[in-house]
Formats: structure tokens, sequence, C-alpha cells
């Protein structure tokens, strides 16, 4: 499947839509604890990406590709824009979930949905979303999350509505962020 | 589930159904498993490069039916987890970030760091090593030589990468990045933990504690740092001197000679070397030097000092903390919480124990998962 800009708002709204993703924005550091000794505050508001290469072992558990299947082909060429660091030439990690992040992401999973491990893994949705989406999120998926996530995608013909179907899993915060 | 991970996970079950200890009685607020899953769930991509398995989600889940406490249940699992392959990844991102240094540049290897932290985590050495090490480790995993030339090695500090990423005049950032990484002490640090060099020992322009006692006319506007030259100049000398014989391009240089460079900028040295903070010429030539109060013979005996100190381990166990949970400056993890974990550590620990030590403290669950408290706080003000 070639990615192009019309499917990316739907992929998009479907990542952040899901019910899947847990990663909400509260806008606070949590209670103040009193005294120093008593702990610290962890900053929920802003989302971070996981470290590139997190990422990268999760698509390739979830996926279960080979390590080096040509499927993370386009991940890999795009490491830098992902997230990866090469500090001797100024490449510092970005973890920050932007739009271009989002499309450079969303593209570089388009291989990996479409590859063969991913169909053997996982034939058919919506069978087999529900063992995706525990795969990835790594938690019990209840029914109506499955029946959420499928919905989105309805409308599309079989091969397109996979595809989007799992683009949609695979690039949800609860996957690329904490 | 791994078998070796699915055999840990089964005696520790054995072991609280046979009434150990660890039984607690569930204090009040959110569930403990809840607790145990919400904060494991944060942590097991970063130390384990994946999710929970509904194995272990399991075993949670029942542990805290019996009424283990989250702390406990999160040692347990963290026990496990650190024999993972994927810890020694962990630990290698973690130093590349901690130093800025990865890559590849010329005829540098900036790998070096994070390729001994691997090396380190993965045949389960004291954590010490990452400034101890007598050898570097090439991108094969290999232990090569490490590439400065120098007669001695000192870990990642004597790495090129770790001396040019961080060259700088009067050796300052080389000195600043090592005492903030591995000891998480700026300038000015307390004087019980780096007494300052005697004044008399310092080139005239560091010796100054007010404008009025400056008496280098080149200091005279103290460079927009303020007038305290000797506050942080007297432990800079100590810390930057180790480092005074390493040029530039990272390449140890015997002819080092300390001395300002006349014609070179402030802090510069000939042949691409940095000034010394010392006064006198045979004192400014060498590698000799003081870590912590005490005297080292050059960088490696130094590092050795650092690496051996309760600094270091405190500060360890807030790298971990920080880089686990995602923390940055507005969130740091008070220094008695780390003096407390640091404590509880063996001598010498491994990443691996530091990693559960920190990880599993009451106090950091306890924070991480505050967020958790508030909302069962929500819930109960809704039901009422």
């Amino acid at each position: 499947m070639t990615f192009t800009p019309r499917v990316l708002p739907l992929v998009a709204a479907l990542a952040l839509a899901a019910p899947a993703c847990s990663g909400e924005i509260s806008g606070d550091f949590g209670p103040e604890q009193e005294g120093e000794q008593d702990g610290f505050a962890v900053p929920r508001d802003r989302i971070e990406l996981l470290p590139f290469h997190v990422r990268e072992q999760r698509v390739v558990d979830v996926a279960r590709l080979a390590a080096g299947d040509p499927a993370l082909d386009i991940l890999r060429a795009n490491a830098y824009e992902l997230g990866d660091h090469d500090y001797s030439t100024g490449q510092r990690p970005k973890l920050q979930w932007t739009a271009s992040t989002m499309a450079i992401w969303v593209k570089a999973m388009e291989p990996v949905c479409a590859s063969e491990s991913m169909r053997a893994a996982y034939p058919a949705f919506p069978d087999d979303l529900g063992a995706l989406m525990a795969a990835a999120y790594g938690r019990e998926i209840a029914d109506d999350e499955v029946a959420a996530v499928w919905s989105a995608t309805e409308g599309h013909e079989a091969d397109r509505r996979y595809q989007l179907t799992c683009l949609g899993v695979l690039s949800a915060l609860e996957f690329v962020a904490r | 589930m791994m078998p070796r991970l699915a055999a840990a996970f089964a005696a520790l079950s054995l072991i609280a159904c046979t009434g150990s200890g660890l039984e607690q009685e569930a204090p009040e607020g959110p569930a403990q498993d809840a607790i145990a899953l919400a904060y494991l769930d944060r942590l097991a991509p970063i130390l384990v490069g994946r999710v929970m398995s509904a194995d272990e989600r399991s075993w949670i889940t029942e542990r805290a039916a019996e009424g283990m406490s989250a702390p406990e249940m999160v040692r347990s699992a963290l026990t496990a987890w650190v024999d993972e392959p994927f810890l020694a990844e962990t630990a290698r991102d973690m130093v590349q970030n901690l130093l800025a240094v990865s890559g590849k540049r010329d005829d540098i290897n900036f790998e070096l760091p994070g390729n001994l932290a691997r090396h380190v985590v993965g045949q389960k050495l004291p954590w010490s090593e990452i400034l101890t090490a007598d050898y570097c480790v090439g991108d094969d995993l290999s232990q090569i030589e490490c590439d400065t030339g120098a007669p001695f090695a000192a870990g990642v500090l004597a790495t090129r990468a770790y001396l040019v990423s961080r060259a700088s005049r009067f050796n300052l950032t080389r000195a600043s990045t090592m005492m903030g990484a591995f000891a998480c002490q700026h300038y000015p640090m307390s004087e019980d933990l780096e007494p300052r060099l005697p004044r008399e020992r310092l080139i005239t322009m560091f010796r100054a504690d007010t404008p009025e006692d400056q008496e280098d006319p080149e200091a005279a506007d103290a460079f927009g740092n303020g007038f305290a030259c000797y506050s942080c100049h007297g432990q800079f000398s100590a810390h930057a001197q180790f480092f005074v014989r390493f040029d530039e391009t990272g390449m140890y240089r015997a002819d080092a000679t300390g001395i300002q460079d006349p014609e070179g900028e402030l802090g510069r040295s000939t042949a691409g070397l940095f000034a010394s903070h010392l006064v006198d010429p045979e004192e400014a030539k060498i590698g000799r030097s003081q870590m912590l109060g005490q005297t080292a013979e050059n960088l490696a005996e130094g590092a050795a000092i650092l690496g051996e100190s309760q600094a270091f381990l405190e500060c360890m166990a807030s790298n971990v903390v920080d880089y686990a949970l995602g923390l940055d400056e507005r969130s740091p993890v008070p220094r008695p919480l780390r003096t407390d974990i640091a404590g509880a550590l063996p001598a010498s620990p491994t990443f691996q124990q530091i990693v559960v030590e920190a990880l599993s403290h009451p106090t950091i669950i306890e924070s991480a998962t505050a967020y958790l408290a508030a909302e069962t706080d929500t819930d109960t003000e809704s039901e009422q």
C-alpha cells in the first residue's frame, strides 16, 4: 500500500481516538508531596515518545519480524526523524509526537502492516484484532475496544481496512509513547 | 513468558504462598495490584523492551489477592527482569544520552562509551566499571585498547568520544560533565565533598572572591560569571587537572605543559591543549590531582575514587530513576531519597542491583503512581 496524505487524517484520528490510548494529558504534576524526603512529582502534562530503540523492538516483537526484515527498512531509514540519536552529527533524540513525526511513523509502519509475518500472526480482522492489540499494549483488551477500533475503518475494502486498522494500532500513543 | 522468567515468577509465587514475611496488610488507597501494574506497565518497555506478559499480569493480581504489597511485587518483577538481555541496551542508551555521545565522525567512534555500558551490564560487572575499566569495548563487543593513546584507561572518561565532545578552555566542560553525570554535583559543591585546592596553588585570576580581590586585568569583568572565582574554580581546578594532557582531539600528549598560550585564547595552552588552573609549571603539566579530597596520580585513579564514592551511588540511583521514568529537571529525585536508595545497595553494585533497589523503593513507586491515588479520591468523592 502506498502512503498518501489522504490516509493520514484517518489513521491519526484512529490512533488518537482509539480507546487503547491511555496517555492522558492532565496538565498537572500530580499531588504535591509534603517535605522533600517524601517523594517527587512525575510530570504528566506532556507526551513523550519511547526511545527509538524501544519502539523498534516493540514493532519487531508485535509483528514477529526477523531482525533484518526489509519491512523495517523505512523505519530505519527515518530513524533520526523518528527520535533516534547520533550525537556525533548533532542528531539529538526528538521525542515529541508531532504531526510530522506521526506521518513518518505511519509511513514506516506500512510495510510492517503489509508484511507476511504480520499477516501470518494476525490473519484476519476483527477476529485477530484483539490479539494484535493485546500484543501491542500488553493488557487485556475488552470486546468493545476491539469493536471501536474496527468500526473506525468501516467502509474500506478488506485489505485496505486491515492495513488501516493495523496502522492505527501501531500508531496509538499507548504503543509509541509513555 | 521466557522459561527463566517463568521460573523466577514461579519461585517468587512459592515464597509468597509459604509465608516468607512478604505479605503485608494492604494499605488504604488504590489497590496494590493496580499500583504495581500501572508502575510496571510504564517501566517494562524501557527496561525489557516489551510489554508485560499475561502471565506476569496474572501473577501480580494473584499476589495482591494474597496480600503482597505493591513494592514487594515490583521488586519481584524487577528481580526477574534485570536478567533479560534488553537491560544492556537500556544502560547503553542511558549512558549515551547522559553524556550526549553516540555515532561516528571522522576517525572517532562515539559509540565506545555506550558499548562499554552494554558490556558492563551484559557481563554483570560492578557498574563503577564504566569509570574504571582499563579497556574499551568495540562495536562487536570485544575488548579493545582505548583510542586516546594514554598509558592508562578510565572507562568512558578516557575515550576520544568523551574528550572531544567535552573539549573546552581550562578543561572546564570535561570536569563539569564528569562530576555532573557521575556524582550529580555542580560547582560550587560542598567543601565536605571536595575541599578546594589552596588558593595560592591557582593562577591569579581564579584566586579572587570579590572584585576587589581580582588582580588579573584579564578577569576584571569576571566573564559575566560573577566575581567569586575561587568558590567554583577552587574545585574545578582539581577535576580539570586530570584532563590537562588530553588535547582537543582527545589524544594523550605527554609533552603537555598546562601553560597558557601567550598568543592564544584564554584557557588554551599550545598545540591544541588546554591550560591548567595551577600556577606551578611542574604541577600544571601533569595529571596528578585530587578527587573527593583524595590524591590521585592521574584520571584513572581519580575515576576509581569517584566510582567507589557514595556520591556515585546516589547519582547512579538518580540517573536510573530519571531515565526509567522519563523525569527531567522539573522533577528531581530528592537527595534524601537518593541517599536512602544508595544506603541499601551492596558494595560495588551492578547496574542490575541499582535498578532493582532504586525502582522498587516505595517512595519512588508512590511518586510515580500518585495520580492513581488522586483518581481514587475523585472516584470516592463522586460516589458520595
